[in-house]
């Protein structure tokens, strides 16, 4: 054992508490806003100039957050538990869930009732069943996923819904989720609307005229809730998703 | 709202780098503040290790939002074809640690007191070696104190971060020649010190 060895012994390898990474992640944005909003009290012509400036240089863009959150699921959790689960409170008042075995039995929850999914996988994608082995088999570069993901649609207007489905309604590996959110970032139609509800919202069309926007946590990388203006109404906001030894209950 | 469309050209290259493109003359990635992000989420649960390491758990936020922040705000003058991100963060990040040197102290002190971190994997080969080990803390953490700052810092890249000779070159500024000489020196100081008391030990 030689000092290096006795070195690393000496100081151990304390890791981050879980919100670690997004306190700080918070604390260099609002620094960096700070920062911006210090130009402003500069004489008017030259605040023009300045804002414009900086604003282009260090605004968290759209992409930046949908970066951030890439980083963070990249490094996120590998599957540690039994069962792949969700649960969501749908239009405020309605608590639905989902449990998925990795060898395909899948239980659903709603209206307080636990149902036995039977003759069909537990996920699908634009209306075709998915298992959990296609899932997991995924491309993890966001270019072949894209690729990947067009080929499996009837529509082309479902790409980013498709995308996006892979990040909470599907028990994607880390990497797969990175991989979602980093083809996100490059699709134009998805926009970023800013801050909301303590998180990041993006929305984007469905085909049938839907605006549905999705508010996500870059320092967590989960959605956090899902809302639909147009022709059907919702909202969906998530309370419990990831893996677990706790079966359905 | 409307919004603002997310997709821009401009942030291609600055994700090749990150998934470790290769390409003849590296873009620099933080370029754009998309980038940045990229390189924040890549590189935090290092960077937060270590510098829990040296300044304590409880410091280590602070310390590692400003090394963020001061990479942001010098990312112009990050030169990618000198220094890899990682090497330039860690370089940041020992510059500001070096600011807190009683906190250092500090904490050395209270690694010398408390027993192994038992989530640190590896050395259960040998009893003898856990208990020389163990019997060395306090003399390791008071020889690690009392070592110059600087010789102390190249020496923590190298044992800590895994860090080249030639990116603690680039990271700290110092010529390569001069890595060497800091490290051979504290190697030097502490060796000195565990060779004696292992003596002891197993004597």
């Amino acid at each position: 054992m030689d000092e290096m060895e006795h070195i690393k012994d000496l100081y151990g390898r304390p890791r981050p508490d879980p919100d670690a990474q997004a306190r700080v992640w918070r604390r260099v944005m609002a620094a960096r806003r700070r920062r911006r909003l210090s130009w402003l009290v500069l004489p008017a012509v030259a605040t023009a100039l300045a804002a414009a400036f900086v604003i282009h240089q260090s605004a968290p863009s759209g992409r930046s957050v949908l970066l951030a959150a890439a980083g963070t699921a990249a490094s996120g959790h590998v599957p540690d538990g039994t069962y792949w689960h969700i649960k969501k409170v749908r239009d405020g008042s309605q608590v639905v869930g989902l449990w998925a075995a990795r060898d395909g039995r899948a239980w659903t929850l709603e209206q307080g009732r636990i149902t036995q999914v039977k003759g069909r996988s537990a996920f699908s994608m634009a209306g075709r069943d998915l298992t959990f082995q296609q899932i997991e088999s995924l491309p993890t570069d966001p270019d072949a996923l894209r690729e990947r993901v067009a080929g499996m649609l009837p529509s082309k207007g479902l790409l980013a819904d498709a995308l996006s489905g892979l990040l909470w309604t599907k028990p994607s590996p880390p990497a797969v989720r990175a991989a979602a959110y980093r083809a996100l970032a490059d699709l134009p139609e998805v926009r970023y609307l800013g801050e909301r509800d303590r998180g990041e919202a993006f929305s984007y069309a469905l085909p049938d005229g839907t605006q549905r926007t999705l508010v996500i946590d870059p320092a967590t990388s989960q959605v956090l809730s899902r809302t639909d203006d147009g022709p059907s109404p919702g909202t969906e906001r998530v309370i419990e998703a990831g893996w677990t030894d706790r079966g359905p209950r | 709202m409307t919004g603002e469309t997310i997709a821009t050209p401009a942030a291609w290259t600055a994700r090749a780098h990150v998934h470790g493109g290769t390409r003849s003359s590296p873009p620099n990635v933080l370029d754009d503040a998309d980038g940045f992000a990229a390189v924040f989420g890549a590189h935090f649960g290092e960077i937060h290790t270590y510098v829990a390491q040296r300044l304590g758990p409880d410091h280590a936020e602070d310390v590692v939002a400003e090394t963020f922040l001061t990479a942001f705000r010098k990312r112009a003058r990050y030169d990618p074809a000198r220094a890899n991100v990682r090497a330039w963060l860690y370089g940041i990040a020992t510059n500001l640690i070096g600011k807190h040197r009683r906190l250092e102290a500090r904490t050395l002190r209270a690694l010398g007191r408390c027993a192994p971190d038992p989530e640190y994997p590896g050395h259960e080969d040998s009893v003898a070696r856990r208990v020389s080990a163990q019997s060395l803390r306090p003399e390791l953490a008071a020889a690690l104190a009392e070592l110059d700052r600087r010789d102390r810092d190249v020496l923590l890249l190298v044992a800590l971060a895994g860090l080249s000779h030639d990116e603690i070159a680039t990271a700290l500024g110092i010529p390569y020649g001069t890595v060497g000489s800091r490290l051979n020196r504290a190697r030097k100081k502490l060796r000195a010190l565990l060779g004696e008391i292992e003596v002891f030990v197993r004597g």
